[in-house]
């Protein structure tokens, strides 16, 4: 593994490639608060829409992108994203039955459908926590094969309550299953803060034993790393992380899987600088990607999802096809 | 998906070119009246529509890229689509009024944080859509033009309950979509308590599809056999060789429906858009399923 990393020439760079990072993601997030605002647009427009969406964008990306990195070296696997152990088709579940319902209901500034999904991602979390633990221990296995189990049995429920649903409702739990980031407002921004903040600082405490947990938990623990403890924390950080972005803007895929991947082209895999680049980058993706969506057949809006799928998709297959994904998961 | 390509297709459809043409919207003797509706924003096809019958047309000032009729419609700036608007495009109109469905329930949460006036119409049932013709006539100053309409549309209510008054009510299956062009595969039909049920209830017939949990649900050709109604009524909007859609029912020569020679063809382009177009459908499929009643002159 370390074969891999960088020397000390590249290592020195690394930090001034980042400060480069951060100044394209302020440069990215200004074109996006300002660009194509429609003529006549007044100072409103600009700070009850353009900008919380622009922050909101940058939060999601950010948590999206540092949540498939964490659970890329968890799991030891390239093909690992933030929705893996199925948080996220919890969420959309919570969604989708809230729509079908007639309960219309709104928690303090929170709509019904995003505290539904919301309950539904701490469900499913709190699930997959459970059956890893009756099969004993926190195997990364059991983990991933319940997770995705999990997974696969929510999906088939949103596709039953989508059937279900009348023309206009089927309709608009597919846009919600698509993300977006149409917000109106700072509240959906302060109310995706905690679980991202939060989220974070976890993440940002445990690069080093990312780094051992990626080269091997054996490895892991012999350097005094509380393997099981450290899983836990991530699991849970990701959950949270991932149920409160979705909550908010709906699953949207791709940032959590192709950023860190980038990343680890950029400047390696060592989490100390992949965290970083992670979630600026993330953020300054997802923000690009929904201003390209924003912009490309206005006042059409193409919901943010699909474009990071476009975007995402043939970017992912040139790595796959590079083979580097795969040599930086060898051992 | 089957449902969500549908609901695609038939919020597209309503798009098309409509066949026939509203007379144009006078303009209203109170438009700058104070309190008057001076500039509307319509976030659904059959609102459009709505409004421009009531004789509110000339103060529509946004619209969603899904309204195409009437044709005037052409020159009014475009918010964005029908359950994804754009919040920025409708903020940098100033609307003094949007009107807006009960499906738009996230679009109202923000255009209300954005401080802007909203009304809502119901376009569910015919009796809904009738009543937002009367809403908006009254919102918008236009009453007299909005009620003439409403009264007109009731009128032909009136006449296709007198003239298929002790008649036997067809069974019919109204198919709105098919998921597989193919064939019958995924025919979506109207259940009960839709749109079209409505529809259907009015001009005389019952639905054959049993009450059930879908509002549109998928038919198998053996599901069609069992149920075995009378007439078939299938909706091709904007299809160019109806007479092509009646031949491929002959694959099934079970159905009694195909036997009697009673499978119908709809290709109006405004079946999917439930507005004032709709309504006055509603006689033309009477009609079709009482052809020998005694029908009044039109």
């Amino acid at each position: 593994m370390n074969s891999a990393w960088p020397g000390g020439a590249r290592t020195r760079r690394r930090p001034r490639f980042l400060t480069g990072v951060a100044g394209a993601a302020i440069v990215v997030a200004a074109w996006a608060s300002c660009a194509g605002l429609a003529p006549g647009s007044h100072t409103d427009v600009f700070w009850q829409i353009r900008l919380p969406r622009v922050c909101l964008g940058f939060l999601a990306g950010a948590g999206l992108a540092a949540s498939g990195m964490a659970f890329q070296s968890m799991f030891r696997n390239a093909l690992a994203t933030p929705y893996t152990l199925g948080v996220s088709s919890a969420a959309s579940l919570g969604a989708v039955l809230y729509m079908r319902s007639a309960v219309r209901v709104a928690v303090g500034d929170v709509p019904g459908v995003s505290a539904a999904a919301l309950a539904g991602a701490g469900l499913s979390a709190a699930l997959v926590y459970g059956l890893t633990r009756l099969a004993r221990g926190f195997s990364t296995a059991t983990l991933l094969l319940a997770g995705v189990a999990v997974s696969f049995s929510l999906t088939s429920l949103i596709l039953l309550t989508e059937y279900l649903s009348d023309v206009t409702t089927a309709f608009r739990m597919g846009r919600w299953l698509m993300g977006g980031l149409d917000v109106v407002g700072f509240e959906p921004v302060w109310q995706v803060v905690p679980f991202v903040g939060l989220g974070l600082v976890f993440i940002c405490l445990l690069t080093r034993e990312m780094d051992l947990l990626l080269v091997g938990e054996d490895l892991a623990a012999v350097r005094g790393v509380s393997v099981d403890r450290i899983k836990k924390v991530l699991f849970f950080s990701v959950s949270m992380m991932v149920g409160g972005i979705t909550a908010v803007c709906g699953p949207i895929g791709f940032v959590g899987l192709i950023v860190p991947h980038a990343g680890r082209l950029l400047v390696g895999p060592r989490h100390r600088y992949l965290a970083p680049f992670s979630i600026l980058g993330g953020g300054a993706f997802l923000v690009a990607c929904d201003g390209v969506g924003r912009a490309a057949v206005a006042p059409i809006e193409i919901p943010v999802g699909a474009v990071t799928a476009l975007i995402g998709g043939p970017f992912f297959l040139a790595l796959l096809l590079s083979g580097r994904p795969g040599r930086r998961f060898e051992r | 998906m089957p449902l969500r390509t549908i609901a695609v297709a038939l919020i597209a459809i309503a798009g098309f070119p409509a066949r026939q043409a509203a007379p144009p919207a006078p303009a209203s003797a109170l438009a700058g009246m104070p309190g008057v509706p001076q500039r509307v924003v319509s976030l659904a096809p059959s609102v459009t529509e709505a409004l421009f019958a009531s004789g509110c047309g000339d103060r529509v000032v946004g619209v969603t890229s899904y309204c195409r009729y009437p044709p005037a419609t052409a020159r009014i700036a475009r918010v964005g689509g029908y359950i994804t608007p754009s919040y920025e495009a409708i903020a940098a109109l100033h609307p003094d009024l949007v009107v807006v469905l009960p499906e738009h329930e996230d679009a109202r949460r923000h255009l209300t944080r954005l401080g802007l006036n909203l009304l809502e119409l119901d376009h569910r049932s015919l009796r809904g859509v009738i009543e937002s013709l009367r809403t908006l006539g009254y919102r918008c100053h236009a009453g007299p033009r909005a009620e003439a309409l409403a009264a007109e549309i009731e009128g032909r209510f009136d006449r296709i309950a007198r003239a298929t008054a002790g008649r036997a009510r067809p069974r019919v299956v109204i198919g709105v979509a098919r998921g597989d062009e193919r064939g019958f595969g995924s025919l979506s039909a109207a259940g009960q308590g839709s749109m079209y049920d409505d529809l259907l209830i009015h001009a005389g017939g019952l639905n054959a599809v049993p009450p059930g949990p879908v509002l549109h649900p998928t038919l198998s050709a053996e599901s069609l056999l069992r149920l075995n109604p009378d007439v078939i009524v299938e909706f091709a909007p904007g299809t160019a060789d109806p007479e092509a859609r009646r031949r491929e029912w002959r694959r099934l020569p079970s159905l009694k429906a195909v036997r009697d020679g009673r499978v119908i063809v709809f290709t109006e382009d405004f079946l999917p858009v439930p507005g004032p177009r709709l309504l006055r459908f509603t006689e033309d499929l009477a009609r079709a399923l009482h052809p020998d009643a005694r029908w009044e002159a039109r």
